[in-house]
This record gives C-alpha cells, sequence and structure tokens, in this order.
C-alpha cells in the first residue's frame, strides 16, 4: 500500500509515464505505419528500381508521428528536468502532464497506421503513373492532419502549464 | 500571368514544302498539329483524302539501333554521372554530319555485342560443366567409353543421408548382386560414386542403383578423356574466352569516346523521324496536306508570318463553342517556377483562372513559416540554386522546381530571422556550453515556442485571407460567366456571415447585424433548387451547417504553426542531447557530430513536411474554393531530343 501510494502519488512518476505514452504510443504507430508502406514500396522495387526515391518519400509520410510523439516526450522531460536540472513537480502537475500527453499518444499511433495504408496504396499509384506522384502523397498527408491537431493541443497544454 | 488564349489554325499546304515548313514549325515549336477532323465548308476530309505517308521502317529501325548502341557504351562509360542531365549545345549541320559515322559505330558495337553474349553463354556452359565435373576428378576413367567388353561403369550421385560405404556393401552382399560401389567424394546432399558391374546382369543392377535412390551422372560436352582431362581443357578454353571478352571490352570502352557524337546523331535522327511521324498522322492529297491546329494568340502573328512565305493556304479564327482549347499557361520572373504546384495537381480548365500569382505568394509563405529556420533556408536556397544557375539541369518542370525550392528557402530564411532560429537554439545552446556565454532570445519579431498562441492566431489569420481570396476568384469566375446572382448569393452572403461574426466577437454588435444579414440571405437562397416552399427554406437552413466547413478550412491552418513547431523543437532535441558530454574538447566533438546527423535529419524530414503540408493548404483548401481543373495541356509540335540542343543558324 504504501508503495503504491509512493509511485502514485508522486508528480514526476505520472509525468514521466505520460512522456513515455507518447514517444512510445505514437512511436509504435509510426514503426507499423512506415513497415506497411515499406512492404509495398518493395514489391515496386523489385520490378522498378528506379523509383525508390519516390516511395522512400511515401514511405517517410506515416513516420512524422513518431517525432511528435518524441517532441512531446521531450519537451515535458525538459520540463520536470529529466534533462537539466529536476524539479520538483507536485501530483497535480504530473497528472496534467500526464493527461497532455494522451492527444499525440493515442491520435500518433492510430493515425499513423492509417496513414501507413494510405501511403502503400500510393505506392500502388505510382507503380502505374509515377507522375501522379503529387497526388499520392496527399492523400497521406490528409490523414496526418489529425495527427497534427493533436500534436499541436499536447503542445499547448504542456507549455501552458507554468512550473 | 495567365491562361494563353488560343487561335484555331486551319492549315492547306503543298507536299514538296513538307520538309522545309515542318521544319520550320518544329523551331517554333507553338503551334499544335493534328489531322482535320470535321472539315472545311461541310465536306468531310476523310472521304477525300487519304492518310499521310506511313513512316519508313528503315528510319525507324536506324533509331532504334542508335538507340541501343548509345544504351550499351553508357554501361562502358565510367566517368561518373552528373546527378542532373544536361543538354549538349551542337548545331544542325553538326549533328547530321555525324550521322554516317555513328551509323558505323553502331554495327561495330553491335556485332561486338552479339560476340559478348555467345562468349558469355559459352563461360556459363562451361563453368556449370567443369562444376558437374568436379566431383568425379579423381576417377581415372575415359568418360568417353565407359564399358569395357564385360562390364559396364556407372557415375553419379546417391543420397548422402541415407547410406554410407558400409551400408552400401552390405545392402548389395545382402542382394546378391555382382556390383561394385566405390565413393569418390560426397556433400551435404549427395555421395559422388562410381559403380561397376558386368553388362549381362545390367538390368537387375540397375534395378538395384535405382533402389538406392541412385541418379546417373550427365556430362556435356565431352568426347573422351577422364574428368581431370576435361576439366582442364575446358579451364583452358575458359581462359581463353576471358581474353577475348576482356579484348573486346577494352575496345568498347575505347569506343566510349564517340559517344556524344553518336548521341547528336540519334537526336538528330530522332527528330526526323518525330516529323515523319507527325506528317504520317496529317491529311494528304494528291499534292498538298492538310492540318488543324491550335496556336496561342500571342504567337499567331509570327506563324502568319512565316506561312505566308510559303505556297500554302490558311485560315486563322477564335475558337468555336464546343472546341476545346489546349492550356497553355504563362507565366513571368518570380509567378512562373509556382506553376509546377499548378502542374502536380492538375492544369486549370481554358477559360477559367490561372492559380499560379496567388501560389506564388502563399506557398513560399506557408513553407517558410512551417521551416522557420534561418539556416535551413540558407542551406535549400543555396543548394536550389546552384544546381539551377551553376548546373542548368535538362528539363523545364525540374528547373521550375528548383527555383521553387530556392524561393522558399528564401522565405524559410527571412523567417528563420524574424523568429530567432539558427538551427533551432544552436547558437545559445553553442554559447552556454562552450564559452559560458549566455545568449538571451534571438527573435525579432516573436519565439513561436513561447508565444505559441500569438503564433496561432497569425497562421489562422492568413489561412482566412487565404480562404477569402478563394472565394473572391470564385466569385470573378461566377461574374465573368454572367452569373452575377450566383456570387452574390453564394459568395457575398457568406463573407457577410464570417466577417460579421469576427467583428461580432473582437469589435461589438455592428458585426451581429452583419451576421444576420448573411444569415438571412443564405436561408433565403441556399434552398432555390427544391420546389416546395418548405423544403426550399429547410434546404436554406441546412446549409448554414457549412460554416463547419469554413470553421475546419480556417482551423486547418494551425498545422503552420505545429510544423514550424515540430521543426524548432527537433532542433532542441539534437542541440540538448549534443551538450550531452558538456563542454571541453571531446564534448565538442561529439555536439559536432550529434549536430550534423540530427540537422541533417532534421532538414530533410521537415522540407519534405513543409513541402507537403503547403501543397495541402493550396490543393485542398484554396484551389477547393474556385478552382476549375480537367484543362488539357497545349502539346506543340517540337524538337524533343534526349541528349542535345540544336542550335539554329540565326541564333549563332
Amino acid at each position: 500500500m504504501e508503495m503504491l501510494e509512493l509511485i502514485f502519488g508522486n508528480g514526476t512518476f505520472w509525468a514521466v509515464l505520460g512522456a513515455s505514452m507518447a514517444a512510445m504510443l505514437a512511436g509504435i504507430g509510426s514503426a507499423i505505419g512506415v513497415g506497411i508502406c515499406g512492404e509495398a514500396a518493395a514489391g515496386l522495387i523489385s520490378e522498378e528500381p528506379e523509383k525508390f526515391g519516390q516511395t522512400l518519400v511515401l514511405q517517410a509520410l506515416p513516420g512524422t508521428q513518431g517525432i511528435y510523439g518524441l517532441l512531446i516526450a521531450f519537451i515535458i522531460m525538459l520540463k520536470i528536468g529529466v534533462i537539466g536540472t529536476p524539479v520538483d513537480i507536485t501530483l497535480y502537475q504530473g497528472l496534467y502532464l500526464f493527461a497532455a500527453a494522451q492527444p499525440i499518444a493515442w491520435c500518433g499511433l492510430g493515425s499513423a497506421i492509417a496513414q501507413g495504408k494510405a501511403s502503400a496504396a500510393g505506392v500502388g499509384t505510382i507503380a502505374k503513373r509515377p507522375e501522379e506522384f503529387a497526388k499520392a502523397m496527399i492523400y497521406p498527408a490528409m490523414v496526418e492532419t489529425y495527427a497534427i491537431l493533436s500534436l499541436l493541443v499536447s503542445f499547448l497544454m504542456v507549455n501552458g502549464l507554468k512550473l | 500571368m495567365a491562361i494563353l488564349k488560343m487561335k484555331r489554325l486551319f492549315l492547306a499546304a503543298l507536299k514538296k514544302d513538307r520538309n522545309d515548313l515542318l521544319n520550320e514549325l518544329m523551331k517554333y515549336s507553338c503551334v499544335e498539329m493534328s489531322s482535320p477532323g470535321e472539315g472545311l465548308d461541310g465536306v468531310e476530309m476523310t472521304d477525300l483524302l487519304s492518310q499521310g505517308e506511313k513512316v519508313q521502317a528503315s528510319l525507324e529501325n536506324d533509331v532504334r539501333k542508335l538507340g541501343q548502341t548509345i544504351e550499351a557504351l553508357e554501361r562502358y562509360d565510367k566517368s561518373p554521372r552528373p546527378l542532373f542531365a544536361k543538354l549538349r549545345p551542337v548545331s544542325d549541320e553538326e549533328a547530321k554530319g555525324k550521322l554516317e559515322a555513328a551509323m558505323a559505330a553502331s554495327d561495330q558495337v553491335a556485332e561486338r555485342i552479339t560476340r559478348l553474349n555467345v562468349l558469355k553463354n559459352e563461360e556459363h556452359r562451361f563453368t556449370a560443366n567443369i562444376a558437374s565435373l568436379k566431383p568425379y576428378e579423381t576417377l581415372d576413367v575415359d568418360l568417353g567409353s565407359t564399358d569395357t567388353a564385360k562390364t559396364n561403369l556407372i557415375a553419379g550421385t546417391i543420397p548422402a543421408a541415407s547410406w554410407t560405404e558400409l551400408t552400401l556393401d552390405e545392402s548389395i552382399a545382402a542382394a546378391g548382386a555382382e556390383l561394385i560401389i566405390r565413393i569418390l567424394g560426397s556433400d551435404n546432399d549427395a555421395h559422388y560414386i562410381f559403380g561397376i558391374y558386368p553388362k549381362d546382369r545390367e538390368e537387375e543392377n540397375l534395378q538395384l542403383l535405382k533402389s538406392f535412390g541412385f541418379q546417373k551422372a550427365v556430362f556435356r560436352d565431352i568426347e573422351s578423356g577422364t574428368a581431370r582431362d576435361n576439366i582442364d581443357t575446358m579451364g583452358s578454353r575458359l581462359a581463353e574466352i576471358a581474353i577475348e571478352q576482356k579484348a573486346i571490352d577494352d575496345v568498347l570502352a575505347e569506343m566510349v569516346k564517340t559517344l556524344p557524337d553518336i548521341k547528336a546523331a540519334y537526336d538528330s535522327l530522332s527528330l526526323e523521324l518525330q516529323k515523319d511521324k507527325k506528317f504520317e498522322k496529317l491529311m494528304c492529297s494528291n499534292h498538298a496536306f492538310f492540318s488543324e491546329c491550335w496556336v496561342p494568340e500571342e504567337s499567331s502573328e509570327r506563324v502568319e508570318k512565316l506561312l505566308s512565305e510559303y505556297d500554302c493556304s490558311y485560315e486563322i479564327r477564335d475558337p468555336l463553342e464546343g472546341e476545346e482549347p489546349p492550356v497553355q499557361m504563362k507565366n513571368s520572373g518570380l509567378v512562373a517556377p509556382f506553376s509546377c504546384v499548378t502542374e502536380l495537381y492538375s492544369l486549370p480548365a481554358y477559360g477559367s483562372i490561372d492559380p499560379n500569382p496567388f501560389i506564388a505568394v502563399f506557398y513560399p509563405i506557408f513553407f517558410g513559416m512551417m521551416l522557420g529556420d534561418a539556416a535551413f533556408g540558407a542551406i535549400l536556397a543555396i543548394g536550389s540554386f546552384t544546381v539551377v544557375f551553376g548546373i542548368k539541369p535538362k528539363g523545364v518542370f525540374l528547373k521550375k522546381f528548383m527555383t521553387m525550392i530556392g524561393i522558399c528557402g528564401i522565405s524559410t530564411m527571412i523567417w528563420g530571422v524574424l523568429t530567432g532560429s539558427y538551427f533551432g537554439d544552436a547558437i545559445s545552446v553553442v554559447g552556454k556550453t562552450f564559452f559560458g556565454v549566455e545568449i538571451g532570445d534571438l527573435s525579432i519579431v516573436l519565439n513561436p515556442l513561447n508565444e505559441s498562441m500569438t503564433m496561432l492566431i497569425i497562421c489562422l489569420a492568413i489561412g482566412l485571407i487565404h480562404i477569402f481570396i478563394g472565394m473572391a476568384l470564385n466569385a470573378y469566375l461566377l461574374i465573368k460567366k454572367g452569373k452575377i446572382w450566383l456570387a452574390i448569393t453564394d459568395v457575398g452572403f457568406w463573407y457577410l456571415v464570417i466577417i460579421g461574426l469576427l467583428v461580432w466577437a473582437l469589435a461589438g454588435k455592428a458585426g451581429m447585424y452583419m451576421a444576420i444579414i448573411g444569415t438571412a440571405g443564405l436561408v433565403l437562397t441556399q434552398g432555390r433548387e427544391k420546389k416546395n416552399p418548405v423544403m426550399k427554406l429547410l434546404s436554406g437552413i441546412m446549409s448554414l451547417y457549412n460554416i463547419t466547413g469554413y470553421l475546419g478550412d480556417v482551423l486547418s491552418y494551425s498545422r503552420i504553426l505545429a510544423l514550424g513547431l515540430s521543426s524548432a523543437v527537433m532542433a532542441t532535441v539534437f542541440n540538448t542531447l549534443g551538450t550531452l558530454l558538456g563542454g571541453g574538447f571531446i564534448g565538442a566533438i561529439f555536439f559536432i557530430l550529434v549536430f550534423a546527423v540530427g540537422g541533417t535529419f532534421n532538414l530533410a524530414l521537415s522540407s519534405l513536411g513543409s513541402f507537403v503540408h503547403s501543397l495541402r493548404l493550396n490543393y485542398v483548401e484554396f484551389f477547393g474554393k474556385f478552382y476549375e481543373s480537367g484543362g488539357r495541356a497545349f502539346q506543340p509540335f517540337e524538337r524533343k531530343t534526349r541528349y542535345i540542343q540544336i542550335i539554329d543558324r540565326e541564333a549563332v
């Protein structure tokens, strides 16, 4: 019981948990998304290796969520002094940071996978019509909008907390 | 700054002038030629005329042959390939003069390539043969005559997993057969064996061998001699082949020198072919040929002047209703590079608006704000302009694209200076870690990291302006088509509603009345397609729901802030990681490493993001308001060359 209180009553624990989830979940999403697109791209490259550059760009698109997660995790870490001088934070502040990390964590996870699928479909587009590369890039970018909105919300919330 | 006006040109010219006239038109490259369809004066042209002459097969063959020669020789070209290909300027006469030599060289190359292929096949065959002989190397038997008067000799494999010499002997003894088997060698899969048995008991022995899983070895290209002998002869033949290959390779590598001439000849000949192919599609009578063409209005005078020099009849008029003129956009100066944004989307319909001037303003603003770093901007600008002005790549699109990125780089630089971002916070980090100097905020206008709400409002405001311009262009198009009323109801009322709501929120009551007037207008007019008055009203009210669309569109511009933050924070991440080992010499080396790798990564990823999302804001939010796509690109009859640029006598 005391142990539990020591952990869950500790603001820093919650803040670190939030940072972990942001980097981890968004990262998992990006890994899956980039993987999905990579599989499709590898298939195309076996026939037309000269399209490597184009497919690589498409594959990079679902990779951004992982970075957004990393950014939020990093800002939280800076805030509570995991990097730099440690700051004492209250339980309330810890829970606040935990909550603020949730949007990019979960939306990053889901949107990166969806974006990976859209990118993989884009690989199919440039297999037949390489000149339509720009359009193949726009569809995944539509998905990314929601990850960007989550990043923005998470950022504004984390940044809004004055310690 | 516009979509060019097109004129219809009917041309009837004499066949004897065909070569000169087509040459000139090709040089002008401002006439799109096609075969006449409906015909002049209501007479079906196709009834009177036949298709133009067929292209000579020999010409097509020659072009193909030169192409293959170039392809073959390029494999021997060891000089480094430039990242961006360039066209070499060559005069027409010079290119034609190379033709004979190029054809001869082409024959030589083809002959040698054929010989090389023969040699390669032989090499493969002998290498495979040697591999199959190798296990029987120790067998001292003439493979050409594998039997004696009374016995047969056999060689082959049996599965290695199932047998050893001992078990084999036991099985033979158990079967009571007269067979001697010796294992010459083994690998993971098989024992290589030879056996000997009396001729008169062949059937029984073959049966027994079959039960062992025996497979007879097949030796190809062997007449006599032991395995060892044959391996030696084939080996020496392989050596001969290698020498001959080397000799041919050397000759071909030497011929790479002639590659520029062959390329010039190729282009010169392929222009002839293009001309003949164009002519093939035109309609002809006995002595004349006919064509329907499109000419941009601005070039029509030049074309008329040219045509008047020939014995030909022509007519130039405005396009009729129902005719679909091709689209050519013309922009000058700084706007021109941004037409590739439109080209990547889809050309505007003929008679609609050329959006490029607006893209030329907003695209670099968006890009600059998203990337938002002075150093990154400088790198992009210097890199792109070096390519454009230093290397001068062929390909109009590539040139435009690189110029566009260069301009965006400058915009990024300006925005970076305003917000005080140079590789993120690198300057203050370096100052603090290595020199112990505190450098404060470098920003001139604002620092988006600290004043993100202000920045967000700026982004949304720019977005609102962007959307308003899109709506205004829609109104302009509607008015141009004479639908003034639609411009008022579909665009004007929305202006009233949106501006009214804004004024109401920021300034006060006056806005409320504006919004109410606008809303009332929308409710009353948006149901105009329904017949039933109740449905009219309901549709009018439902149309107000579109306000969420406008809201979503404006909020979409918040991505500018988010991507800007993302590139800035990512730079901070790498800069902070770099200082983990502190100051001092080792710390500095570590910092430089992390800084270089991280900075490259950040630049690549953030530029890609800025590029794509700036496109998106233009395509979805802006184009969605007014853009009519679906124009067919103007394809003038022009010189399409791959390697050289033809210079004309007059130009020299």
